[in-house]
């Protein structure tokens, strides 16, 4: 989808980027990546492949320190070796582990040393000066609101939605510090430029115990039942930015709510939804892989 | 922990109310405590403010799992400061934290307790303290392919919506870079079959 595409230049400059997928979105939520790409084919961002590329660390940081940074540091290596200066990454945990990581090799040059001997396996050399960022980074303060808004073909007028903003796309704000934890004002604003109406709820910051669900699924089943019934009969869908609360609200809502079906809301990737508002096919946003039934969305779009 | 009786610390935990950012702490006996527990986990990577701690319950409040857990976030870090090391690592709260992060946010003494949980779930999985078995199966995985899922079988669906295919990571290459750390550890010692006493409660 990417390859010889020329960047052009829009914004604040030459929009060209590394695209680090991570483990769920090709197990559990393509239809993130494919609306991903289809949106920044259409706003002439340009995305570049990560040869090689494999799990970001995150879940190894609870079992050994050494095990995640050198996960992190690995895929760091592998886009700066392909003359990368900046990551988008489309998952906030994958975002913040080589964030964090980036961080971290530079900020420590013992670490840093340690974690290059283990890499010296493939010939690549730990280092954090690349940039990291989220794909809403990449659109808010890249790109610039005022440029996505001028892409906005079919604003979504009939359409009121909640966000999930989710947890590691902020948080911890000393390390990330793209958005405001409290009331994150740039995600708020992607998703208005989109013309849908934006509700706020109660329980807005709850995580959605993703990573919990392999350890007591009961207790993380119980977090999505009270978001999804803060936001039920509020508003046409919740919108999220990342494949694991994604997926979490996507696939649990089916059960927890099996014989409670009106309770049930389409949850919807941002990239979906400013993929609609931009009048992209909708066969170019992977909606048929969304689970919770989403055509009455589709219908309000039309 | 053992049950209530005579002496200074249960008299104190007594006189506390009993609701969930009250310590559940009934009795500690002097065999109990390592003096050193504490200094070891500030010495992990981002422990370091756990000594600031003053117990004001911030990260308990702030806690979307605390009604899941057997001792609070900030039990925890009064265990971690009493030194009761084999209660705090044989706990069940630890591999509860969801890492929302949300109680390293609004600490008002910069303690990063998630991390600091971190580090407690690395040391307990350092000192052979029973790991959720979802670590070991993304363990063993990981080593198969540099993922945390199997991806033979993704390429297909993939390729039909136009992306491109996910290629393994050399079985070679991964473990070699991943030689020494625990997630040898925590495959081996299954293996074995040798634990030490833990409170999983599932």
């Amino acid at each position: 989808m990417s390859s010889g595409r020329v960047a052009q230049t829009i914004g604040n400059g030459n929009h060209r980027y590394s695209l680090f997928i991570g483990c769920t979105i090709p197990v559990r939520e393509n239809n993130y990546e494919v609306s991903a790409r289809s949106v920044a084919e259409a706003l002439s961002i340009e995305v570049t492949e990560i040869p090689g590329q494999s799990c970001c660390g995150l879940p190894f940081r609870s079992i050994d320190y050494n095990a995640w940074l050198t996960l992190a540091a690995r895929n760091l290596a592998i886009a700066r070796k392909s003359n990368s200066s900046r990551i988008m990454v489309l998952c906030s945990g994958c975002y913040k582990s080589l964030l964090t990581a980036s961080k971290e090799l530079e900020g420590n040059a013992a670490v840093k040393r340690n974690v290059s001997k283990k890499l010296l396996v493939e010939g690549l050399e730990a280092n954090g000066q690349i940039k990291v960022e989220h794909i809403a980074q990449v659109l808010y303060d890249d790109y610039g609101i005022e440029n996505i808004a001028k892409y906005v073909k079919k604003p979504l007028r009939d359409l009121k939605v909640a966000i999930h903003p989710g947890c590691h796309i902020t948080m911890p704000s000393k390390i990330i510090g793209f958005d405001d934890p409290a009331s994150p004002r740039k995600l708020n604003e992607l998703v208005k430029a989109t013309g849908a109406l934006l509700v706020d709820y109660e329980t807005k910051r709850l995580c959605c115990g993703a990573t919990i669900v392999g350890i007591k699924e009961d207790v993380s089943k119980a977090l999505v039942r009270r978001k999804i019934e803060n936001v039920a009969g509020r508003v046409h869908a919740l919108i999220t930015f990342c494949p694991i609360c994604h997926a979490t609200y996507d696939i649990q809502q089916l059960d927890v709510f099996a014989s409670e079906r009106d309770k049930q809301v389409p949850v919807l990737h941002y990239t979906q939804l400013l993929g609609l508002a931009m009048g992209l096919p909708e066969g170019k946003l992977g909606f048929d892989l969304n689970r919770v039934d989403a055509s009455g969305i589709l219908g309000k779009t039309r | 922990m053992p049950e209530n009786s005579e002496g200074a610390a249960s008299t104190r935990a007594r006189s506390a109310r009993k609701d969930v950012t009250t310590t559940s702490i009934k009795r500690i006996t002097a065999d109990q405590i390592d003096s050193n527990f504490m200094e070891e986990v500030s010495k992990m990577p981002d422990g370091e403010k756990i000594h600031s701690c003053f117990q004001c319950g911030v990260c308990s409040g702030s806690c979307p799992i605390v009604f899941a857990m057997d001792y609070s976030p900030r039990q925890i870090s009064e265990m971690i400061h009493i030194g009761l090391r084999k209660a705090v690592l044989s706990s069940a709260t630890i591999w509860l934290c969801s890492t929302c992060y949300m109680c390293y946010e609004r600490c008002p003494q910069g303690v990063k307790l998630t991390d600091v949980f971190n580090a407690i779930k690395n040391k307990a999985v350092e000192e052979g303290y029973l790991a959720p078995s979802v670590y070991e199966r993304m363990g063993r995985q990981l080593l198969r392919n540099g993922f945390v899922y199997d991806m033979e079988a993704v390429n297909e669906e993939r390729e039909a919506l136009g992306l491109p295919a996910v290629k393994d990571v050399k079985q070679e290459t991964i473990a070699e870079e991943l030689k020494g750390t625990l997630i040898y550890k925590l495959l081996g010692e299954r293996k074995e079959g040798e634990k030490k006493e833990a409170s999983q409660k599932q």
